[in-house]
């Protein structure tokens, strides 16, 4: 009896140790100084925009979906901040989103807006904008909602908290294979592994390229067997990485060879083969080329590396139909969009 | 003593053959003979018998165009230089239709050495520099090498060297850094 009173007298003294700070020094509070909408239209497509103007500039948020009693409701609500001179309720246009309402909970603000349509992932866009001084204008949390039943462009569902690693085959030094008219692969690779990053990341996914622009990843002096490893470190080092891909153009000595394929280093793991198919399939279905197939061969990006892993060849440089179209920046957008869903559709297989 | 004089006589023919020929593969096999117990009433008259231009059938394995498969065309080469006679002609191409060559220009043969069922082909720079193929071509390249020569039944494996050396890789794609061993997908 008496050990469980002495327990509880040090925990109510721990409890208050660690309680006081906060009460002592609380964090300043943010203040909404702003709220305002209106219809934008962005690479084709047009949404509510709906900024939120915070005083103090960065503020901790969280986004909350999925109620079953209000499931039209999007709320966002922003950490230690309260409500300044803005107003309370808001109408907005009924196409995307009827009402947004703010209201104070504890400490936080929930900023709720009544959707259209369901609240789900691919219905709306939540990023942030720096105080902007010159126009006066505060940080802003930005809201953009879409018209009930709009696909997002580049948004791929089955993505959200993936950590993937994209290597751009071949750049710098390396120019990769070229094409008759001169289009060189480690163009085509980078250009496709940015297309690729950009639907990740808007699909909520976390991305690492091995290299952001034209240049060796180990560096120009690199042995070819540096810069191999330099990629496959790049997916060791990153934490949390769970798929390496690798993006190539094809080549062969003859024009006439063609279409898509897929490579995996086989044992490995069961995934890597599982990877490799799903990318493949979600390629032919969107470039509707020749199928290859799925094929196990000894790579060294693939045999260095400790998760699963594929390289795609998204077609031949070498034949003139094939070049055209790795040139083309709706065959690249094509492209990477079908990778985004191969890589969806091999996380849901894979149940990870 | 037998031995002895035997062994003097392979020493000396190797010497003989090393200022005439010049060839790697001969001396790798004169070098072997001795410790060869067994077929020892046989193997060393091979020289003898065999007129210098005999001649065996060797399976060459070419890419078809489209770079599906390998397939093999036969060719009659001398017997005492088969292996570097089937990478030389590797090397050529074909004119066979429908097969298509996949050695980049320029490049040449340096050394074909088997010792212990490992194949070591060392090529000259040009295999690398000059390599005209990606992942598809790489794979091509090294399964016509590694299938044509593990057609002879004491080649179990194949190693790439370019100018002596280890390589990486050709270009970017295929580990080229320990042996392969016959690609029978290819076929
Ligand atoms: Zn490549």
């Amino acid at each position: 009896m008496r050990a469980a009173a002495v327990c509880r007298f040090l925990w109510v003294l721990l409890l208050g140790i660690f309680m006081m700070p906060v009460g002592v020094e609380a964090a300043p509070m943010h203040e909404i100084v702003s709220v305002s909408s209106s219809i934008v239209e962005e690479d084709g497509a047009t949404f509510l925009r709906t900024e939120i103007g915070l005083s103090k500039g960065a503020a901790d948020y969280t986004v909350k979906t999925g109620s079953i009693l209000h499931p039209n409701r999007l709320c966002i609500e922003i950490e230690n901040t309260k409500a300044g001179d803005v107003p309370k309720e808001m109408r907005l246009d009924a196409a995307y989103a009827k009402s947004a309402r703010i209201r104070e909970k504890d400490k936080n603000i929930q900023v709720l807006f009544s959707l259209a349509g369901l609240a789900e992932d691919e219905g709306f866009r939540i990023s942030t904008l720096e105080a902007d001084k010159k126009n006066k204008k505060p940080f802003r949390i930005v809201v953009d909602i879409y018209e009930a039943g709009y696909v997002r462009r580049g948004y791929v569902d089955g993505l959200k908290g993936h950590h993937i690693v994209v290597d751009p085959g071949h750049g710098g030094t390396d120019q990769g294979a070229s094409g008759p008219s001169g289009l060189l692969e480690k163009d085509v690779t980078l250009a496709v592994s940015l297309k690729l990053r950009d639907i990740l990341e808007n699909s909520g996914a976390y991305v690492t390229l091995t290299r952001e622009d034209d240049r060796d990843v180990w560096g120009p002096s690199a042995t070819d067997g540096q810069e191999l490893q330099a990629r496959a470190d790049v997916g060791e080092n990153t934490p949390g990485t769970e798929v390496f891909l690798s993006v190539h153009c094809n080549a062969f000595s003859s024009s006439a060879s063609h279409g898509t394929e897929t490579y995996y280093y086989y044992g490995k793991s069961w995934q890597d083969e599982l990877l490799a198919q799903n990318l493949q399939e979600a390629m032919l279905e969107h470039n509707g080329l020749h199928d290859r197939g799925v094929k196990s061969a000894r790579f060294y990006v693939l045999r260095n590396t400790s998760m699963p892993a594929a390289l795609v060849e998204l077609a031949f440089i070498t034949n003139y139909d094939e070049e055209a179209l790795l040139g083309d920046d709706a065959f690249q957008e094509d492209m990477a969009m079908s990778l985004a869903e191969g890589l969806a559709n091999y996380f849901a297989v894979s149940g990870k | 003593m037998r031995n002895f004089v035997k062994c003097l006589l392979v020493c000396m023919m190797a010497a003989l053959m090393l200022l005439t020929v010049g060839c790697d593969k001969e001396q790798e096999k004169s070098k072997e003979q001795p410790q060869q117990k067994q077929e020892q009433q046989k193997k060393p008259e091979q020289p003898q018998q065999k007129p210098a231009d005999e001649k065996v059938t060797v399976k060459l394995y070419y890419p078809t165009e489209d770079a599906e498969k390998l397939k093999f065309v036969e060719l009659k080469v001398p017997a005492k230089d088969k292996y570097k006679a089937s990478v030389e002609a590797l090397i050529a191409g074909t004119k066979q239709s429908g097969l298509t060559g996949i050695f980049p220009k320029g490049v040449k043969l340096r050394s074909v050495k088997v010792k212990d069922g490992l194949a070591t082909v060392d090529f000259t720079k040009e295999l690398t520099t000059r390599f005209v193929g990606g992942s598809t071509g790489e794979e091509m390249l090294v399964g016509s090498l590694v299938n044509t020569l593990t057609e002879f039944p004491e080649v179990t494996s194949v190693l790439i060297l370019v100018e002596g050396k280890e390589i990486d890789t050709i270009s970017g794609h295929l580990d080229t850094s320990v042996p392969f061993k016959r690609m029978g997908e290819l076929l």
